[in-house]
């Protein structure tokens, strides 16, 4: 892996430099900000007629928060992925990186580490402000939340690595619609069978298809009392570790037959 | 020992052949220009070579490997047509970061890249942004980041193109001085003068065959020039 480590900084450097990056800090401080506000709250509400304490709520409320949160990071991953390589073949920049002795392997792996790494900057500001307004103000535990925060980081090796791949062979337009329209329809058919025994394509995409929100769901399940949601977590972990091997190997296989024009 | 090889080439893109059965071969410390006009194919025979593409047929060879093997670019310094340099960067920082990438011993780095900023005169400009730069300066940074680490094969495309007349003298000396020290020259260009300034052999593509190769004492009839063997060649 010659000169991986100055292309991925570069990749990084190129990431950050993106206009897209001052929306990214944007949304990460409103989402800490309004997190601050939904748990600084302390007056009980109705629920079905019945005055509850926020405190109740906390575990259910806070689950949904964090997901939510995460999928926004793992959708941000596939966005910023969507086109942080294709960009850089269009406009001829990596044929410079390619004259050079670095195989093509290298300067893909950077270009993802590069994407990852700003959705991992995000992911850290929103998720770990998320866990600890949540374990300072309802009591939460932190470990739950360690362990979504990686089934997020794995969520988003797995689809800024298949959304580099697409955008190698489709349009940006489309491999963005790909990116948002599969993160969202994953989680729904995720969230369906948490509860649910889902049948049809949902329920395939469900069994099948990358956890996304299940893996981080099932590892918050502590924060639930009396609630049980279905699914093996070592499967599911194992399923989402397993579509996140099989983007990189798909995005490594499909750079390698790419031929670069500029 | 060739420092690199074209054996019988074909190149398609769809139903359009860009080469045709096309065979070159340059001998370490040769200088051989390839010329031809608009869609020759001489850009697609520099992509064969740095591995951008790969062939549809017969055999191409960088320093006796596969040009899609990253090895076998160690020590090829390569300046392409469209030269797209990363407009924030400072000129040393991609400079530096090319240095890297072409395998330069860290503690050697700002030494060779101080060394190939003054050899094409942008020492002065070392901390400024690349987006600053004029067309002629992007052509120098182009040229010092093609001469870093003193490669033995240089691979360029259009090589001149846009540099002042100073600029094309002092392009001139660096491949001179780079030919002096042993390094082998593949130069694609337009400029028939600089090819037969600089060039030892001279291989002429059209409509992607190789219509004429050889020096240009072997090509050229009593009292003709290298324009007169270009179009003789191209329009038969």
């Amino acid at each position: 892996m010659n000169g991986f480590g100055p292309l991925a900084r570069e990749a990084l450097a190129d990431a950050l430099r993106r206009r897209i990056a001052a929306a990214v800090a944007l949304a990460a401080l409103v989402s800490v900000a309004m997190l601050e506000s939904c748990t600084s709250c302390s007056s009980p509400v109705n629920v079905n007629g019945e005055l509850r304490e926020l405190s109740e709520l906390a575990g259910p409320a806070g689950l949904g928060a964090f997901v939510l949160l995460g999928l926004w990071v793992i959708a941000l991953a596939g966005v910023l992925a969507a086109d942080h390589l294709q960009s850089t073949l269009d406009d001829g920049s990596a044929l410079l990186a390619l004259a050079r002795p670095i195989s093509r392997d290298s300067f893909a792996l950077a270009r993802l580490v590069g994407v990852l790494g700003l959705a991992c900057c995000a992911g850290f500001v929103m998720l770990g402000s998320a866990a600890t307004l949540l374990a300072t103000r309802s009591g939460l535990s932190v470990a739950p939340a360690l362990v979504a925060g990686g089934a997020c980081a794995l969520g988003c090796v797995a689809v800024a690595a298949l959304a580099m791949t697409a955008s190698l062979a489709l349009p940006r337009a489309a491999t963005l619609l790909l990116v948002l329209g599969g993160v969202w329809v994953s989680a729904f058919a995720n969230g369906l069978g948490s509860f649910t025994q889902v049948g049809g394509w949902l329920g395939a995409l469900d069994r099948l298809g990358p956890p996304l929100a299940s893996a981080m769901a099932l590892a918050l399940t502590p924060w639930l009392e009396g609630v049980a949601l279905q699914g093996d977590p070592v499967r599911i972990y194992a399923r989402l570790a397993a579509w996140a091997i099989a983007g990189v190997l798909a995005l490594v296989y499909a750079f390698r037959r790419v031929e670069l024009r500029g | 020992m060739v420092t690199l090889e074209l054996a019988g080439v074909v190149k398609h893109y769809g139903s359009r052949t860009a080469l045709a059965g096309v065979s070159l071969c340059l001998a370490p410390g040769e200088a051989l220009g390839l010329l031809g006009p608009n869609g020759a194919g001489k850009t697609t025979a520099l992509r064969l070579l740095l591995g951008f593409t790969r062939a549809s047929g017969g055999g191409v060879s960088l320093r006796g490997r596969d040009p899609y093997d990253a090895a076998a670019r160690l020590g090829v310094g390569y300046l392409p047509e469209r030269l797209v340099l990363p407009e924030r960067a400072s000129v040393r920082g991609f400079l530096r970061l090319h240095a890297a990438l072409a395998g330069i011993a860290a503690a050697k780095r700002d030494a060779e890249v101080d060394a190939v900023l003054a050899t094409v005169g942008l020492a002065a400009r070392a901390h400024e942004r690349i987006g600053g730069l004029s067309k002629g300066l992007r052509q120098r940074l182009g040229f010092a980041n093609a001469l870093l680490g003193r490669p033995e094969l240089l691979i360029l495309d259009e090589p001149t193109s846009g540099l002042d007349p100073l600029g094309v003298r002092d392009a001139r000396g660096w491949l001179q001085a780079a030919r002096e020290r042993g390094a082998a020259l593949l130069v694609s260009s337009h400029g028939l003068s600089e090819v037969e300034r600089t060039c030892d052999r001279i291989a002429i593509l059209n409509e992607g065959r190789l219509v004429a190769s050889g020096a240009l004492a072997e090509l050229a009839q009593p009292g003709e020039s290298l324009e007169d063997v270009f179009v003789r060649a191209v329009r038969g």
